[in-house]
């Protein structure tokens, strides 16, 4: 085994932040959306290691080098991702700083509206975003073979993509993300587990019982077996965040913290959050680009703040790109209560 | 060995360990055995690392035999040989696929021509896999 320093074998994907961010933006700017896969990715590029090896007895054991970043050789997947990146800066896309893996290129429809084309690669997993994505897709194709061509995304990343449409404008599409069926394979298993236990799971209105505090359980510790089983769990349930099911990412994320000697209560609290997932199984995340309009009585905008924040401006970084298309809303939900954690307040 | 059933059985300690490790490092720890010269040379070490090998043993590719009810050779002489044996070419068809994309990733050097200086030698070898769709 070879053993290259990281300089040559470190890459990266891209977030899951990014793509959330990427369907928020082709519903904004009303472009369409593409995905494609290529095949036998990593030999498009050339081997960064020095190495060779021997040929098999109809060569006569001749040396032979390897050239290509061949699949098992440390440095393969950063010489890809260097690779493609050539690839993309020749058809004129710029690396996000934000995102390295987010790249954009200024395109303009034929109305003249001015916006950002995207594409994100996830190793060898492409979505482009643009009004011209077939364009796109074919400059691609001059560089490397696509497995199946190419087409809108029925799944990206293990998650299922939906097309959404909803009043007022029943015209507009709207991009969405599940996970209904890993959801309810999830359950069909936790329910399979505590029918061992002659137990049965209950549907829950709400994903955590809002005076429980996990800091503050003091039941048991859990053996082995049942630890192993709290850790599986609380993966699933994390990789279901990923997903896009955000309505249980709190709760995920206070039973996250109890992995190494969780008990008794985290595990019951586990099957409770199940409970309230069997009762919303088809949770769907949205990604709705409409404005909302913030009545006047919900927030004081005169509000002086100064006296909080002293000399505080907002300014753009010096190198951030030229603003384009329709300017994105954010909306910040601040909850002073420490996520209710009632040893850190 | 006390089976679930009810049953017991005797069998070599090298067997039982080789399939239980953990199981059986536990067992000689809680009956005191572990200082057994037996013992003494394995127990404390699996135990200590326990985590590690649990996964090392779930992912010992070379457990592994089957996938889908399909025998999956280790190397290119078993894969020809199970081809031989049922009569098909599905795997010699799948090793040539394979190597007709990955061919342009080896430059094979002439008669008068030598390794350049600062080539370090790797040995390649194929992993065989059965896929969900069976291609």
């Amino acid at each position: 085994m070879t053993n290259p320093p990281s300089s040559i074998t470190y890459s990266t994907v891209v977030s899951r932040d990014s793509v959330h961010i990427a369907f928020l933006l082709a519903a904004l700017n009303n472009v369409n959306i593409l995905v494609t896969d290529i095949s036998n990715t990593y030999l498009n590029a050339p081997a960064r290691e020095k190495v060779y090896t021997t040929a098999g007895p109809e060569f006569i054991g001749k040396a032979v080098l390897i050239v290509r970043a061949l699949y098992g050789l440390k440095s393969s997947g950063a010489a890809w991702r260097a690779h493609l990146a050539n690839t993309l800066q020749q058809l004129g896309y710029k690396s996000c700083l934000a995102n390295p893996d987010v790249w954009f290129h200024p395109a303009m429809k034929e109305n003249g509206y001015q916006y950002y084309d995207y594409v994100l690669v996830y190793v060898d997993d492409l979505l482009v975003l643009s009004h011209q994505g077939e364009k796109t897709m074919k400059a691609l194709e001059d560089f490397y073979c696509l497995k199946d061509g190419f087409a809108p995304p029925a799944r990206y990343l293990g998650a299922e993509v939906k097309q959404w449409k909803f009043p007022p404008d029943m015209t507009k599409v709207y991009w969405a993300l599940s996970s209904v069926q890993y959801v309810k394979e999830a359950i069909k298993n936790i329910e399979a587990h505590l029918k061992n236990k002659d137990r049965r799971l209950f549907p829950m209105r709400q994903p955590m019982h809002t005076d429980y505090a996990p800091e503050l359980d003091v039941t048991p510790f859990l053996n082995d077996e049942e630890i192993h089983i709290y850790q599986s769990q609380v993966s699933i349930l994390q990789w279901m965040v990923e997903l896009g099911r955000l309505d249980i990412y709190v709760q995920v994320t206070m039973l996250s913290s109890y992995l190494c000697q969780p008990c008794q209560g985290h595990l019951e609290t586990v099957y409770y959050l199940y409970g309230y997932l069997k009762a919303h199984d088809r949770s769907t995340l949205v990604f709705d680009s409409n404005y909302v309009n913030w009545k006047d009585e919900d927030f004081d905008e005169q509000a002086d703040w100064s006296g909080y924040y002293p000399c505080i401006e907002e300014d753009f970084p010096s190198n951030a790109p030229e603003p384009r298309g329709l300017p994105v809303q954010i909306n910040m939900f601040v909850d002073a209560s420490h996520a209710r954690n009632k040893v850190t307040r | 060995m006390s089976w679930e059933d009810g049953s017991t059985s005797w069998h070599s300690l090298a067997d039982i360990k080789n399939s239980y490790p953990l199981l059986l490092a536990k067992y000689a720890l809680a009956n005191n055995l572990h200082l057994e010269p037996a013992f003494a040379w394995w127990v404390p070490y699996t135990i200590k690392k326990k985590k590690r090998l649990l996964k090392a043993v779930k992912s010992r590719y070379s457990q592994r035999s089957h996938k889908f009810g399909i025998y999956v050779p280790r190397t290119v002489e078993e894969a020809l040989e199970i081809d031989k044996q049922t009569g098909t070419t599905y795997w010699h068809d799948a090793i040539h696929k394979e190597m007709a994309y990955n061919r342009k990733a080896f430059q094979f050097l002439g008669d008068d021509e030598t390794v350049p200086i600062g080539y370090k030698w790797i040995s390649c070898h194929m992993i065989f896999d059965v896929k969900m769709n069976f291609t």
